[in-house]
């Protein structure tokens, strides 16, 4: 980890990670400048590295949800893109019909509309478990929060996520109306 | 179905260029770490700098104690202490 010839290593594990989650985020024209900040970033600060973490994922999360926090008019105006981008061109599995995906690509508008109006330490946290598919512990640990933290944050926006689709789940009203 | 998964139905598409972008990224991270010492300043350095501002603190500290305290202590006559009459 303190060899820089390691940290190439590093780079090549998990470069592709970092990319993908940046592009989600912000595009991927910024994502190839956050990328590179992130790993310099994370070499400059080798020293301060716990070497008894099991794993360097969320320690570069972290890194790059600061590096991605840098841009945050543009990722806002992305966000609010989102509700109208054409559904082929997010990352759904659309072999995957389940009433629960169907039911969330409706409502896309109104979660774009969460999302770019949430606080941004929410924004942070939510993203690194939707998008980036961090445990909870995991992004505790990137973004040096408790998991009972982690926990209660997201309450809060599911909270406010019920509110804006209408005080309900939506994916039980579907439910609901399908099956009576 | 937990509101936190219906996110996930937001997530865009991976950039089509992804080996090319990560590619330009590496370049760019090799090019910043040849300008980057290979290791970071040794941390006895830093201690070493840390020690000598303490000691050089300690120092100047005892010092203007000394200065108060010893002509405080200083018998004094009937002309004065020691200090008032070097004062004169």
């Amino acid at each position: 980890m303190r060899d820089p010839g390691c940290f190439a290593a590093i780079f090549d594990r998990h470069a592709d990670a970092i990319l993908r989650y940046a592009s989600s985020r912000l595009g991927p024209e910024v994502a190839e400048d956050v990328t590179a900040e992130t790993f310099l970033a994370a070499f400059r600060r080798r020293c301060h590295y716990d070497t008894s973490r099991r794993d360097t994922r969320p320690w570069l999360y972290g890194i790059a949800a600061r590096q991605i926090g840098k841009h945050r008019r543009a990722e806002i105006r992305r966000l609010r893109m989102l509700g109208s981008i054409p559904p082929e061109l997010l990352t759904e599995d659309f072999s995957d019909r389940s009433v629960d995906q169907v039911t969330a690509r409706q409502f896309r508008p109104q979660l774009a509309e969460v999302l770019s109006g949430m606080p941004p330490r929410d924004r942070e946290l939510l993203l690194l478990i939707a998008w980036a598919e961090l445990s909870y512990a995991e992004a505790a640990d990137a973004l040096g929060i408790t998991v009972s933290a982690v926990r209660s944050r997201l309450n809060r926006i599911r909270a406010r996520t019920r509110k804006v689709l209408g005080g309900a789940n939506p994916a039980n009203t579907e439910r609901e109306n399908r099956y009576g | 179905m937990d509101e936190i998964r219906m996110f996930t139905a937001l997530r865009p598409a991976p950039p089509g260029s992804a080996d090319q972008i990560r590619q330009r990224a590496r370049a760019r991270l090799d090019a910043a770490l040849t300008e980057v010492p290979a290791s970071p300043r040794p941390a006895y350095r830093v201690w070493r700098r840390h020690r000598l501002v303490l000691l050089g603190s300690g120092l100047a500290a005892a010092a203007a104690g000394a200065a108060i305290a010893v002509p405080a202590a200083l018998p004094a006559g009937p002309q004065g202490s020691f200090v008032t009459s070097a004062w004169a």
